[in-house]
Protein backbone atom coordinates (compact mmCIF):
# COMPACT_ATOMS: atom_id res chain seq x y z
CA UNK A 1 0.00 0.00 0.00
CA UNK A 2 2.62 2.46 -0.53
CA UNK A 3 2.72 4.28 -4.05
CA UNK A 4 5.77 3.24 -6.66
CA UNK A 5 8.75 6.37 -7.36
CA UNK A 6 7.57 9.38 -9.37
CA UNK A 7 9.09 12.65 -9.12
CA UNK A 8 7.64 15.91 -7.99
CA UNK A 9 6.92 19.30 -8.90
CA UNK A 10 5.18 22.44 -7.10
CA UNK A 11 3.67 25.15 -9.26
CA UNK A 12 2.13 28.11 -8.18
CA UNK A 13 0.53 29.30 -11.57
CA UNK A 14 -1.44 27.63 -14.19
CA UNK A 15 1.17 28.43 -17.29
CA UNK A 16 3.97 26.84 -15.18
CA UNK A 17 1.25 23.44 -14.61
CA UNK A 18 0.98 23.77 -18.26
CA UNK A 19 4.65 23.64 -18.98
CA UNK A 20 5.09 20.97 -17.23
CA UNK A 21 1.69 18.84 -18.34
CA UNK A 22 3.04 19.59 -22.32
CA UNK A 23 6.46 18.51 -21.77
CA UNK A 24 6.39 14.91 -19.82
CA UNK A 25 4.82 12.02 -20.66
CA UNK A 26 2.93 10.04 -18.44
CA UNK A 27 2.40 13.27 -15.50
CA UNK A 28 -0.51 13.51 -13.50
CA UNK A 29 -2.23 16.75 -12.26
CA UNK A 30 -2.89 16.56 -8.20
CA UNK A 31 -5.38 18.44 -6.13
CA UNK A 32 -6.94 17.16 -3.13
CA UNK A 33 -5.41 14.03 -4.18
CA UNK A 34 -8.71 12.47 -2.20
CA UNK A 35 -9.06 10.45 -4.93
CA UNK A 36 -5.83 10.41 -7.27
CA UNK A 37 -3.48 8.95 -4.00
CA UNK A 38 -5.48 5.91 -2.86
CA UNK A 39 -5.46 4.98 -6.37
CA UNK A 40 -1.07 4.87 -6.47
CA UNK A 41 -1.27 3.31 -2.96
CA UNK A 42 -2.75 0.92 -4.78
CA UNK A 43 -0.64 1.41 -7.41
CA UNK A 44 -3.32 1.44 -9.70
CA UNK A 45 -2.12 4.61 -10.88
CA UNK A 46 1.58 5.34 -11.49
CA UNK A 47 2.58 8.25 -12.89
CA UNK A 48 5.73 9.20 -13.37
CA UNK A 49 5.42 13.10 -12.77
CA UNK A 50 2.98 14.48 -9.96
CA UNK A 51 2.32 18.71 -10.94
CA UNK A 52 0.93 19.83 -7.48
CA UNK A 53 -1.52 22.67 -8.22
CA UNK A 54 -3.09 22.85 -5.22
CA UNK A 55 -0.98 26.04 -4.06
CA UNK A 56 -2.36 27.71 -7.72
CA UNK A 57 -4.06 30.41 -5.57
CA UNK A 58 -6.26 32.21 -8.56
CA UNK A 59 -7.85 28.67 -8.85
CA UNK A 60 -9.95 28.76 -5.76
CA UNK A 61 -11.80 31.88 -6.23
CA UNK A 62 -15.83 31.95 -6.60
CA UNK A 63 -16.85 35.13 -8.90
CA UNK A 64 -20.09 36.37 -9.43
CA UNK A 65 -20.90 38.07 -12.45
CA UNK A 66 -24.18 39.11 -13.99
CA UNK A 67 -25.37 36.21 -15.40
CA UNK A 68 -23.50 33.37 -13.93
CA UNK A 69 -21.14 32.57 -11.05
CA UNK A 70 -17.88 31.56 -11.78
CA UNK A 71 -15.99 28.75 -9.11
CA UNK A 72 -11.75 28.04 -9.64
CA UNK A 73 -11.18 24.39 -9.97
CA UNK A 74 -9.34 23.93 -6.70
CA UNK A 75 -12.31 25.09 -5.00
CA UNK A 76 -12.85 22.50 -2.05
CA UNK A 77 -16.00 20.59 -0.69
CA UNK A 78 -15.69 22.34 2.44
CA UNK A 79 -15.44 26.00 0.60
CA UNK A 80 -18.54 25.54 -1.89
CA UNK A 81 -20.43 24.40 1.33
CA UNK A 82 -20.02 27.42 2.98
CA UNK A 83 -19.95 29.79 -0.05
CA UNK A 84 -22.71 32.82 0.21
CA UNK A 85 -22.75 33.64 -3.12
CA UNK A 86 -23.37 29.59 -4.18
CA UNK A 87 -25.88 29.66 -1.21
CA UNK A 88 -27.89 32.13 -2.40
CA UNK A 89 -28.03 31.18 -5.85
CA UNK A 90 -27.97 27.91 -6.08
CA UNK A 91 -28.37 26.20 -2.32
CA UNK A 92 -28.92 22.65 -4.26
CA UNK A 93 -25.30 22.69 -4.15
CA UNK A 94 -24.51 22.39 -0.66
CA UNK A 95 -27.74 20.48 -0.06
CA UNK A 96 -25.68 17.39 -2.48
CA UNK A 97 -22.24 18.22 -1.10
CA UNK A 98 -23.18 17.14 2.58
CA UNK A 99 -23.49 13.65 0.84
CA UNK A 100 -19.61 13.71 -0.35
CA UNK A 101 -17.63 11.51 2.30
CA UNK A 102 -17.02 13.25 5.30
CA UNK A 103 -16.21 16.61 6.30
CA UNK A 104 -12.34 15.72 6.61
CA UNK A 105 -12.11 14.43 2.99
CA UNK A 106 -14.60 17.49 1.91
CA UNK A 107 -11.89 19.85 3.71
CA UNK A 108 -9.22 18.53 1.02
CA UNK A 109 -11.14 17.63 -2.22
CA UNK A 110 -11.78 19.86 -5.07
CA UNK A 111 -15.01 20.33 -7.20
CA UNK A 112 -12.25 19.94 -10.65
CA UNK A 113 -10.81 17.03 -9.25
CA UNK A 114 -14.19 15.44 -8.99
CA UNK A 115 -15.05 15.89 -12.61
CA UNK A 116 -11.94 14.93 -13.68
CA UNK A 117 -12.20 11.90 -12.03
CA UNK A 118 -15.86 11.47 -13.22
CA UNK A 119 -17.22 8.89 -11.37
CA UNK A 120 -20.89 8.60 -12.26
CA UNK A 121 -22.11 8.13 -8.67
CA UNK A 122 -20.43 11.61 -7.86
CA UNK A 123 -22.24 14.41 -6.75
CA UNK A 124 -20.55 17.24 -8.63
CA UNK A 125 -20.90 15.47 -11.78
CA UNK A 126 -24.67 15.69 -10.99
CA UNK A 127 -24.82 19.13 -9.88
CA UNK A 128 -23.06 20.26 -12.94
CA UNK A 129 -25.50 18.56 -15.48
CA UNK A 130 -28.37 19.87 -13.18
CA UNK A 131 -27.02 23.64 -13.04
CA UNK A 132 -26.33 23.64 -16.90
CA UNK A 133 -22.38 24.42 -16.75
CA UNK A 134 -19.76 25.12 -18.47
CA UNK A 135 -16.24 23.57 -18.41
CA UNK A 136 -13.85 25.85 -18.85
CA UNK A 137 -10.26 24.01 -19.80
CA UNK A 138 -6.67 25.54 -21.13
CA UNK A 139 -3.80 23.67 -22.63
CA UNK A 140 -0.73 25.94 -23.79
CA UNK A 141 -2.51 26.83 -27.06
CA UNK A 142 -6.01 26.50 -26.52
CA UNK A 143 -8.69 27.70 -24.39
CA UNK A 144 -12.42 25.83 -24.53
CA UNK A 145 -15.03 26.05 -22.87
CA UNK A 146 -16.83 22.52 -22.54
CA UNK A 147 -20.88 22.18 -21.82
CA UNK A 148 -21.92 19.88 -19.42
CA UNK A 149 -23.39 17.47 -21.83
CA UNK A 150 -20.30 17.19 -23.72
CA UNK A 151 -18.04 17.06 -20.52
CA UNK A 152 -18.54 13.18 -19.10
CA UNK A 153 -18.22 10.63 -21.64
CA UNK A 154 -17.99 7.21 -19.50
CA UNK A 155 -16.64 5.82 -16.19
CA UNK A 156 -13.77 7.52 -15.47
CA UNK A 157 -13.85 8.93 -18.85
CA UNK A 158 -14.39 13.26 -19.87
CA UNK A 159 -13.57 15.07 -22.84
CA UNK A 160 -10.55 16.91 -21.21
CA UNK A 161 -7.32 15.97 -23.01
CA UNK A 162 -3.76 15.30 -21.73
CA UNK A 163 -2.77 18.54 -22.02
CA UNK A 164 -5.67 20.18 -20.39
CA UNK A 165 -6.37 21.77 -17.05
CA UNK A 166 -10.08 22.60 -15.58
CA UNK A 167 -9.26 25.85 -14.42
CA UNK A 168 -13.55 27.02 -13.57
CA UNK A 169 -17.00 26.35 -13.72
CA UNK A 170 -19.74 28.48 -14.94
CA UNK A 171 -22.77 28.01 -12.98
CA UNK A 172 -25.33 30.14 -15.13
CA UNK A 173 -28.18 31.73 -12.93
CA UNK A 174 -31.53 30.83 -13.07
CA UNK A 175 -33.89 33.20 -14.43
CA UNK A 176 -37.35 32.18 -13.89
CA UNK A 177 -39.33 31.07 -10.29
CA UNK A 178 -37.70 27.55 -9.63
CA UNK A 179 -37.96 24.69 -7.34
CA UNK A 180 -35.05 22.48 -6.67
CA UNK A 181 -34.11 19.08 -5.02
CA UNK A 182 -31.50 16.75 -4.52
CA UNK A 183 -31.77 12.92 -2.61
CA UNK A 184 -29.37 10.33 -3.21
CA UNK A 185 -29.57 6.55 -1.39
CA UNK A 186 -26.40 5.22 -0.02
CA UNK A 187 -24.88 1.91 2.15
CA UNK A 188 -23.48 4.58 4.85
CA UNK A 189 -23.33 7.95 5.85
CA UNK A 190 -20.39 9.52 3.50
CA UNK A 191 -20.00 6.62 1.06
CA UNK A 192 -20.98 7.19 -2.34
CA UNK A 193 -24.67 6.98 -3.84
CA UNK A 194 -26.28 3.61 -4.86
CA UNK A 195 -28.44 5.95 -6.97
CA UNK A 196 -28.69 10.14 -6.56
CA UNK A 197 -30.91 12.43 -7.84
CA UNK A 198 -31.40 15.99 -8.63
CA UNK A 199 -34.23 18.05 -10.09
CA UNK A 200 -35.26 21.50 -11.19
CA UNK A 201 -37.92 22.37 -12.12
CA UNK A 202 -38.80 26.58 -13.44
CA UNK A 203 -42.06 27.74 -13.96
CA UNK A 204 -43.71 31.18 -15.72
CA UNK A 205 -46.40 33.85 -14.82
CA UNK A 206 -48.72 31.22 -15.56
CA UNK A 207 -47.55 28.15 -13.60
CA UNK A 208 -46.75 26.11 -16.62
CA UNK A 209 -43.66 24.33 -16.42
CA UNK A 210 -41.33 26.37 -18.90
CA UNK A 211 -37.77 24.18 -17.93
CA UNK A 212 -37.16 21.16 -16.12
CA UNK A 213 -33.46 19.36 -15.82
CA UNK A 214 -33.87 15.75 -14.33
CA UNK A 215 -31.05 14.08 -13.45
CA UNK A 216 -29.83 10.44 -12.39
CA UNK A 217 -26.34 9.31 -10.91
CA UNK A 218 -25.14 5.53 -9.98
CA UNK A 219 -26.94 3.74 -12.54
CA UNK A 220 -25.15 4.42 -15.81
CA UNK A 221 -21.58 4.17 -17.36
CA UNK A 222 -22.00 8.31 -16.48
CA UNK A 223 -25.18 10.79 -15.35
CA UNK A 224 -27.99 10.64 -16.71
CA UNK A 225 -30.36 13.38 -18.19
CA UNK A 226 -33.76 12.29 -18.54
CA UNK A 227 -34.97 13.98 -21.49
CA UNK A 228 -38.23 12.10 -21.92
CA UNK A 229 -39.07 12.93 -18.23
CA UNK A 230 -38.23 16.64 -18.70
CA UNK A 231 -40.09 17.39 -22.36
CA UNK A 232 -43.21 15.14 -20.18
CA UNK A 233 -43.29 17.74 -17.61
CA UNK A 234 -42.58 20.36 -19.56
CA UNK A 235 -45.88 22.70 -20.28
CA UNK A 236 -47.96 21.23 -17.98
CA UNK A 237 -49.54 23.07 -14.87
CA UNK A 238 -47.01 22.93 -11.77
CA UNK A 239 -50.65 21.59 -9.66
CA UNK A 240 -50.81 18.73 -12.01
CA UNK A 241 -49.19 15.31 -10.58
CA UNK A 242 -45.65 15.58 -12.83
CA UNK A 243 -44.84 11.50 -11.80
CA UNK A 244 -47.62 10.03 -13.86
CA UNK A 245 -44.94 9.70 -16.50
CA UNK A 246 -44.91 5.77 -17.84
CA UNK A 247 -41.96 3.97 -15.61
CA UNK A 248 -40.76 2.46 -18.39
CA UNK A 249 -39.41 5.36 -20.23
CA UNK A 250 -37.08 5.10 -16.95
CA UNK A 251 -35.51 2.42 -17.18
CA UNK A 252 -35.14 2.14 -20.56
CA UNK A 253 -32.52 5.31 -20.71
CA UNK A 254 -30.27 3.49 -17.53
CA UNK A 255 -28.32 0.68 -17.19
CA UNK A 256 -27.51 0.08 -13.41
CA UNK A 257 -25.16 -3.12 -12.70
CA UNK A 258 -25.26 -5.28 -9.76
CA UNK A 259 -22.77 -5.00 -7.58
CA UNK A 260 -21.88 -6.16 -3.89
CA UNK A 261 -24.37 -2.90 -2.45
CA UNK A 262 -27.36 -3.95 -4.47
CA UNK A 263 -28.95 -5.82 -7.25
CA UNK A 264 -29.48 -3.91 -10.54
CA UNK A 265 -33.44 -5.04 -10.13
CA UNK A 266 -33.10 -2.72 -6.33
CA UNK A 267 -31.44 0.33 -8.53
CA UNK A 268 -34.16 0.31 -10.93
CA UNK A 269 -36.72 0.45 -8.03
CA UNK A 270 -34.81 3.05 -6.05
CA UNK A 271 -34.47 5.02 -9.58
CA UNK A 272 -37.97 5.42 -9.59
CA UNK A 273 -38.79 5.84 -6.25
CA UNK A 274 -36.29 8.69 -5.96
CA UNK A 275 -37.34 10.37 -9.06
CA UNK A 276 -40.69 10.46 -7.84
CA UNK A 277 -39.58 12.08 -4.66
CA UNK A 278 -37.01 14.55 -6.46
CA UNK A 279 -39.90 15.97 -8.51
CA UNK A 280 -42.43 15.98 -5.88
CA UNK A 281 -39.91 18.00 -3.60
CA UNK A 282 -38.97 20.47 -6.36
CA UNK A 283 -42.79 20.72 -7.04
CA UNK A 284 -43.53 21.61 -3.24
CA UNK A 285 -40.88 23.65 -2.91
CA UNK A 286 -42.40 25.90 -5.88
CA UNK A 287 -45.83 26.03 -4.40
CA UNK A 288 -44.55 27.22 -0.91
CA UNK A 289 -42.34 30.05 -3.39
CA UNK A 290 -45.74 30.48 -5.01
CA UNK A 291 -47.81 30.69 -1.60
CA UNK A 292 -45.26 33.45 0.41
CA UNK B 1 16.18 9.51 -11.57
CA UNK B 2 13.75 10.23 -8.61
CA UNK B 3 14.90 13.73 -7.15
CA UNK B 4 15.11 14.15 -3.49
CA UNK B 5 13.28 16.76 -1.55
CA UNK B 6 14.49 19.07 1.25
CA UNK B 7 11.16 20.32 3.10
CA UNK B 8 10.95 22.69 5.92
CA UNK B 9 7.50 22.27 8.00
CA UNK B 10 6.60 23.07 11.27
CA UNK B 11 5.08 19.90 13.66
CA UNK B 12 3.29 20.96 16.50
CA UNK B 13 5.12 24.29 16.98
CA UNK B 14 8.24 22.90 16.04
CA UNK B 15 10.47 23.46 13.04
CA UNK B 16 11.98 20.37 11.32
CA UNK B 17 14.12 19.85 8.03
CA UNK B 18 14.29 16.53 6.27
CA UNK B 19 15.72 15.14 2.68
CA UNK B 20 13.04 12.61 1.78
CA UNK B 21 12.06 11.05 -1.22
CA UNK B 22 8.32 12.10 -3.29
CA UNK B 23 6.71 8.75 -3.13
CA UNK B 24 6.71 8.96 1.39
CA UNK B 25 3.17 9.46 2.30
CA UNK B 26 3.05 12.04 4.94
CA UNK B 27 1.84 9.63 7.67
CA UNK B 28 4.67 7.67 7.05
CA UNK B 29 6.83 10.38 7.39
CA UNK B 30 5.13 11.95 10.78
CA UNK B 31 5.67 8.58 12.35
CA UNK B 32 9.14 7.04 11.32
CA UNK B 33 10.75 10.25 10.52
CA UNK B 34 9.65 12.46 13.35
CA UNK B 35 9.01 9.58 15.63
CA UNK B 36 5.73 10.85 16.25
CA UNK B 37 3.93 7.75 16.76
CA UNK B 38 0.41 8.73 17.98
CA UNK B 39 -0.78 8.79 14.10
CA UNK B 40 -2.19 5.71 13.33
CA UNK B 41 -1.96 4.21 9.99
CA UNK B 42 -5.01 1.72 9.14
CA UNK B 43 -6.45 1.74 6.00
CA UNK B 44 -4.16 4.06 3.27
CA UNK B 45 -6.50 4.67 1.18
CA UNK B 46 -8.76 7.34 3.20
CA UNK B 47 -11.70 5.27 4.42
CA UNK B 48 -10.75 4.72 8.60
CA UNK B 49 -9.52 8.23 9.63
CA UNK B 50 -6.88 6.96 12.02
CA UNK B 51 -4.17 9.38 10.26
CA UNK B 52 -5.89 12.51 10.75
CA UNK B 53 -4.09 15.27 11.20
CA UNK B 54 -4.48 19.16 10.96
CA UNK B 55 -2.76 20.85 7.96
CA UNK B 56 -2.61 24.75 7.95
CA UNK B 57 -5.68 24.39 10.66
CA UNK B 58 -7.75 21.94 8.56
CA UNK B 59 -7.84 18.07 8.94
CA UNK B 60 -7.09 15.88 6.51
CA UNK B 61 -6.05 12.19 5.99
CA UNK B 62 -2.09 11.88 6.19
CA UNK B 63 -2.51 8.65 4.01
CA UNK B 64 -3.68 10.92 1.50
CA UNK B 65 -0.80 13.31 1.49
CA UNK B 66 2.75 13.42 0.78
CA UNK B 67 5.24 14.14 3.13
CA UNK B 68 6.67 16.66 0.27
CA UNK B 69 3.40 18.37 0.34
CA UNK B 70 3.81 19.40 4.14
CA UNK B 71 6.57 22.10 2.97
CA UNK B 72 6.25 25.25 3.97
CA UNK B 73 2.76 23.99 6.27
CA UNK B 74 2.00 23.90 9.53
CA UNK B 75 0.76 20.23 11.01
CA UNK B 76 -0.92 19.28 13.95
CA UNK B 77 -1.00 16.09 15.15
CA UNK B 78 -2.34 14.33 18.13
CA UNK B 79 0.61 14.91 20.20
CA UNK B 80 -0.30 18.74 20.18
CA UNK B 81 -3.62 18.12 22.43
CA UNK B 82 -1.42 17.58 25.64
CA UNK B 83 0.86 20.99 25.21
CA UNK B 84 -2.28 22.99 25.47
CA UNK B 85 -4.24 23.24 28.41
CA UNK B 86 -7.65 23.85 26.50
CA UNK B 87 -7.05 20.98 24.05
CA UNK B 88 -6.16 18.85 26.89
CA UNK B 89 -9.64 18.85 28.24
CA UNK B 90 -10.88 16.61 24.99
CA UNK B 91 -8.18 14.04 25.88
CA UNK B 92 -10.10 14.33 29.60
CA UNK B 93 -13.63 13.98 28.68
CA UNK B 94 -12.60 11.01 26.50
CA UNK B 95 -11.03 9.40 29.72
CA UNK B 96 -14.25 10.03 31.86
CA UNK B 97 -16.34 8.71 29.56
CA UNK B 98 -14.32 5.94 28.68
CA UNK B 99 -14.53 6.68 24.96
CA UNK B 100 -11.55 4.26 23.97
CA UNK B 101 -10.78 0.96 24.35
CA UNK B 102 -8.08 -0.42 22.28
CA UNK B 103 -6.83 3.27 21.46
CA UNK B 104 -5.97 2.38 17.46
CA UNK B 105 -8.65 4.75 16.15
CA UNK B 106 -8.43 6.70 19.13
CA UNK B 107 -5.98 9.64 17.54
CA UNK B 108 -7.85 10.64 14.43
CA UNK B 109 -11.07 10.58 16.50
CA UNK B 110 -9.48 13.25 18.77
CA UNK B 111 -8.07 15.91 15.61
CA UNK B 112 -11.59 15.14 14.47
CA UNK B 113 -13.19 16.18 17.63
CA UNK B 114 -10.68 19.13 18.39
CA UNK B 115 -11.66 20.74 14.49
CA UNK B 116 -15.44 19.77 15.49
CA UNK B 117 -15.80 21.65 18.62
CA UNK B 118 -13.66 24.85 16.93
CA UNK B 119 -16.72 25.19 14.69
CA UNK B 120 -19.92 26.53 16.21
CA UNK B 121 -21.90 24.49 13.60
CA UNK B 122 -21.84 21.76 15.41
CA UNK B 123 -24.59 21.55 18.12
CA UNK B 124 -26.68 18.63 18.13
CA UNK B 125 -26.08 14.65 18.49
CA UNK B 126 -27.18 13.76 14.47
CA UNK B 127 -25.21 16.65 13.42
CA UNK B 128 -21.87 15.36 15.69
CA UNK B 129 -22.59 11.60 14.61
CA UNK B 130 -22.48 12.53 11.49
CA UNK B 131 -19.30 14.30 11.52
CA UNK B 132 -17.73 11.13 13.11
CA UNK B 133 -18.90 8.79 10.55
CA UNK B 134 -15.71 9.44 8.93
CA UNK B 135 -13.87 8.02 11.91
CA UNK B 136 -14.32 4.08 12.16
CA UNK B 137 -14.08 2.36 15.43
CA UNK B 138 -14.12 -1.50 15.57
CA UNK B 139 -14.13 -1.98 19.13
CA UNK B 140 -17.97 -0.08 18.94
CA UNK B 141 -16.96 2.17 21.13
CA UNK B 142 -19.03 4.89 19.31
CA UNK B 143 -22.15 5.63 22.06
CA UNK B 144 -19.24 6.69 24.80
CA UNK B 145 -17.76 8.92 21.91
CA UNK B 146 -20.53 10.68 21.38
CA UNK B 147 -21.35 11.14 25.01
CA UNK B 148 -17.61 12.77 25.32
CA UNK B 149 -18.63 14.78 21.92
CA UNK B 150 -21.87 16.15 23.84
CA UNK B 151 -20.00 16.85 26.92
CA UNK B 152 -17.27 18.34 25.45
CA UNK B 153 -19.44 20.86 23.27
CA UNK B 154 -21.69 21.74 26.52
CA UNK B 155 -18.67 23.44 28.04
CA UNK B 156 -17.63 24.87 24.82
CA UNK B 157 -21.35 26.82 24.85
CA UNK B 158 -21.14 27.57 28.30
CA UNK B 159 -17.77 30.09 27.47
C1 LIG C 1 -13.13 7.85 1.86
C2 LIG C 1 -13.55 8.65 0.65
C3 LIG C 1 -14.90 8.77 0.36
C4 LIG C 1 -15.30 9.51 -0.74
N1 LIG C 1 -16.65 9.63 -0.99
C5 LIG C 1 -17.07 10.39 -2.02
C6 LIG C 1 -18.46 10.58 -2.29
O1 LIG C 1 -19.32 10.06 -1.57
N2 LIG C 1 -18.80 11.34 -3.35
C7 LIG C 1 -17.86 11.94 -4.15
O2 LIG C 1 -18.22 12.64 -5.08
N3 LIG C 1 -16.56 11.79 -3.92
C8 LIG C 1 -16.13 11.04 -2.88
N4 LIG C 1 -14.78 10.90 -2.66
C9 LIG C 1 -13.82 11.53 -3.61
C10 LIG C 1 -13.60 13.00 -3.31
O3 LIG C 1 -14.76 13.74 -3.56
C11 LIG C 1 -12.45 13.61 -4.11
O4 LIG C 1 -12.19 14.83 -3.52
C12 LIG C 1 -12.68 13.90 -5.57
O5 LIG C 1 -13.16 12.80 -6.27
C13 LIG C 1 -11.37 14.26 -6.26
O6 LIG C 1 -10.96 15.56 -5.95
P1 LIG C 1 -9.47 15.87 -5.59
O7 LIG C 1 -9.32 17.34 -5.60
O8 LIG C 1 -9.09 15.18 -4.36
O9 LIG C 1 -8.70 15.28 -6.87
P2 LIG C 1 -7.34 14.47 -7.01
O10 LIG C 1 -7.43 13.18 -6.29
O11 LIG C 1 -6.19 15.35 -6.71
O12 LIG C 1 -7.37 14.19 -8.57
C14 LIG C 1 -8.31 13.32 -9.18
C15 LIG C 1 -8.07 13.28 -10.69
O13 LIG C 1 -8.41 14.54 -11.26
C16 LIG C 1 -7.29 15.11 -11.95
N5 LIG C 1 -7.37 16.56 -11.72
C17 LIG C 1 -7.45 17.19 -10.51
N6 LIG C 1 -7.59 18.52 -10.68
C18 LIG C 1 -7.60 18.74 -12.01
C19 LIG C 1 -7.73 19.92 -12.81
N7 LIG C 1 -7.87 21.16 -12.28
N8 LIG C 1 -7.70 19.78 -14.17
C20 LIG C 1 -7.57 18.56 -14.72
N9 LIG C 1 -7.45 17.42 -14.03
C21 LIG C 1 -7.47 17.50 -12.67
C22 LIG C 1 -6.08 14.43 -11.36
O14 LIG C 1 -5.00 14.42 -12.27
C23 LIG C 1 -6.61 13.04 -11.07
O15 LIG C 1 -6.58 12.27 -12.22
C24 LIG C 1 -14.34 10.15 -1.57
C25 LIG C 1 -12.97 10.03 -1.28
C26 LIG C 1 -12.57 9.29 -0.17
C27 LIG C 1 -11.10 9.16 0.12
Amino acid sequence: MKPSPFNYLNVTTIENALDALSSNDNARLIAGGQSLVPMMNFRLAQPDLIIDISNINELKNVTEEKDYVEIGSLLTHTNAINSICLKKYFPVISNALKNVAHHTIRNQGTVGGSIANADPASEWPLLINLLDCSIKVKSKKNTREIPATKFFESHFVTNLKENEIIISIKIPKIQNLYGWSFHEESPREGDFAIVETGVIIEIENNNIIKNANIIIGGVDEKVIKLNNIENFIIGMNINEDLCKFDEKIVLTNIHPISDNHSSEEYKKHLSIVLLKKAINSAKKQILSKLND
Amino acid sequence: MINKFKIETIVNDKKYTKIIEPRLLASDFIRDNLNLTGTHVGCEHGVCGSCTIKIDGVTSRSCLKFAVQLHGKKVETVESLNSNPQKKLILKTFKKFHALQCGFCTPGFLITVDELIENEKFQSENEIRKALSGNLCRCTGYENIIKAVLELIKIRNKK
